[in-house]
């Protein structure tokens, strides 16, 4: 029956490209829009992802995310590290902040001042140049597509040199050099993200003298990374999340903007397509063939047969669709690598997309199965 | 073994309600037998369609009993009535259906393949009745590549292929011009027609009567005459 109904369904070879395009259309939509959402959703967390080593996120209870923070005094660093259960406990300070380029171009940089001593919060990513080195006087480690695009020196015939070790940018009004190119996971914004120690970072930002951004924290090995969280939240005036808590509140706030209402219309767009288009030929191929499940029935095939069929039939091609349309994701995927495009595709967008394709396909199969068991082989006679 | 292959006894079937009734058939009572080609035949809306229909368990009726091969019709599930079909039952419909997306031997294997049997089995056999139908040349070919008459012996060799001991033909020469009329008619009668066979053929084609062993006529619902010899 398998061959029967593969038969049925490749012979007419027009429909069936018809029914594969719409499942293909559907598979490249919903992935692809969901590839490039999931991708501007993991730059937006890209500071938790480049800084692995901590596992608690200490900060005001008014940030919500690295983008817009809120100072706490000094002195809660030392009040971290008393905490049983701390292994460690280092400063991390991010601020925006203006910059000149070698050009004299203006632009805004998100500036990391890391702990002098420890140096954790460093890029781990360095194409050149050491972390050390950020103890030289003003030193500092630029990401390297920024390095390459907007702080590169442009030139009167519209050429541009890359920022280069040794080059030099004023950092609000203060001179900074550069010692270090790193690679970065890119952030939702274009700005150049800069590296520095916590005492130049003071030094750059003059209002930072007092106050910290972050605290980044370790816990003891067998240490309850929650309970130690509770017992920081228990001081006032101080917020401590894990990792994780930290990453979903910076999503939240990324959310508020509406991006997910935009590509999941996109995603239901997709739905919408895909549907339309593999249903309704689905259906019409059906209804050619609707005789001959007449006949089926007529020659002994039961309704399970024919239900069999119909399914089979949809389910080839929707797992045709769905592997031509996840590879053509795929192959954009890698094409924009390198780039400023995002793509994020895990494993589990692949069993989202696969379960709305499949209900593309139980929708579009039932649409045809109800026509068919209705389908009397009563129809062949005398015609 | 039976003789009697169809027995109908008392069968009565109506379309429509009330103003719109019509009783395509009043009391039939029949007897097919074995080793007979019997031709029905009538004016259209004489109800020789329902009355095949019937026959073939594709329609039930309002009353009366359907025996097939001594089984009655009526005493059987709809699942055991389905699967007594597919082993004894052969049908050729007026309008043939083959089955265009598939090949000329995958057509004739069909029963078989709806049956169960393996693909390989089932088109050994479908390969030999194209032998006996002279087409075993043509076995790999849409039966849209056919002629008329070719796609009427490819729909012939379906009905056959499960050894069915009781074969019916809807109008098997309508759509055939004389000289394909009467080869259908002649392969009937020599090729498909045996002693454990009943071929039944509705039919309203004159030139079809020289090949009878029997004629029945009806009209108006009813069996009007019955010729019982041959020619």
């Amino acid at each position: 029956m398998i061959s029967l109904a593969l038969k049925m369904l490749i012979g007419n070879k027009a429909s069936f490209i018809g029914v594969l395009f719409g499942i293909f259309l559907a598979t490249l939509l919903i992935s692809q829009q969901s590839a490039i959402f999931l991708g501007l959703i993991a730059r937006s967390y890209r500071t938790i992802t480049d800084i692995p080593l901590p596992s608690i996120w200490v900060m005001d209870p008014a940030t919500e995310s690295d983008d817009i923070v809120r100072g706490m005094p000094d002195g809660n660093l030392d009040s971290i590290r008393s905490i049983p259960g701390i292994a460690w406990a280092v400063p991390l300070n991010v601020v925006h902040i203006p910059l000149i380029t070698q050009s004299g171009n203006y632009q805004i940089a998100q500036l990391y001042g890391i702990d002098d001593a420890s140096l954790i919060g460093a890029p781990l990513d360095m194409l050149e140049g050491q972390i050390r080195d950020l103890h030289r006087e003003g030193g500092i480690i630029v990401d390297i597509y920024s390095a390459n695009g907007v702080l590169a020196t442009k030139h009167s015939d519209g050429t541009k040199t890359p920022l280069q070790m040794g080059d030099e940018l004023e950092i609000n009004n203060h001179r900074a050099v550069v010692v270090g190119l790193c690679k970065i996971t890119k952030g939702f914004y274009p700005q150049p993200i800069i590296f520095t120690g916590c005492s130049a970072f003071r030094r750059f930002n003059s209002f930072s003298i007092n106050y910290l951004g972050f605290v980044i924290a370790k816990t003891a090995p067998d240490v309850d990374t929650q309970k130690v969280c509770d017992e920081i939240n228990a001081y006032p005036g101080m917020k401590a999340l894990t990792r994780e808590q930290f990453k979903w509140l910076i999503v939240k706030t990324f959310l508020k903007t509406g991006i997910l209402i935009n590509f999941g219309l996109s995603v239901l767009l997709g739905f919408i397509v895909g549907f339309s288009i593999a249903g309704q030929i689905f259906y019409i191929m059906t209804l050619e063939n609707i005789m001959y499940y007449a006949l089926i029935k007529a020659l002994g095939g039961t309704k399970n047969m024919i239900l069999q069929m119909i399914v089979i039939q949809a389910l080839i091609v929707g797992i045709i669709g769905f592997c031509l349309g996840i590879g053509a994701t795929l192959l954009w995927g890698l094409a924009i690598r390198g780039t400023t495009l995002a793509f994020l595709f895990p494993w589990q967008l692949l069993l989202f997309t696969g379960c709305i394709v499949l209900l593309i396909c139980i929708l579009t199969a039932w649409l045809s199965i109800r026509r068919v068991l209705r389908t009397d082989p009563k129809a062949l006679m005398g015609t | 073994m039976q003789q009697i292959a169809v027995r109908c006894r008392g069968i009565k079937k109506h379309y429509g309600e009330k103003e719109n009734r019509v009783d395509a058939l009043k009391e039939i009572d029949l007897d097919i037998e074995r080793g007979k080609l019997t031709l029905l035949v009538g004016p259209s809306g004489s109800g020789k369609t329902t009355l095949l229909s019937i026959i073939t368990t594709i329609l039930t009726p309002d009353a009366g009993k359907l025996y097939l091969l001594g089984t009655n019709m009526g005493k059987i599930p709809d699942t055991e009535r389905a699967e007594f079909c597919r082993k004894y039952l052969g049908i050729v419909f007026q309008s043939l259906f083959l089955i265009p997306t598939l090949t000329v031997v995958e057509n004739i294997a069909l029963p078989l393949i709806i049956a169960g049997e393996s693909t390989n089995y089932s088109e050994n056999k479908a390969m030999q009745l194209l032998e006996q139908m002279h087409l075993s040349d043509r076995s790999h070919s849409s039966p849209l590549s056919l002629s008329k008459g070719q796609q009427q012996r490819i729909a012939i060799a379906r009905a056959m292929v499960n050894d069915s001991q009781i074969l019916v033909c809807d109008e098997p020469t309508s759509a055939l011009d004389e000289h394909s009329g009467l080869e259908i008619m002649a392969l009937l009668r020599e090729k498909v027609l045996d002693s454990s066979r009943a071929v039944l053929v509705v039919t309203h084609d004159q030139r079809t009567f020289p090949f009878a062993d029997r004629i029945i006529y009806m009209n108006d619902g009813k069996i009007v005459l019955e010729s019982k010899e041959k020619g």
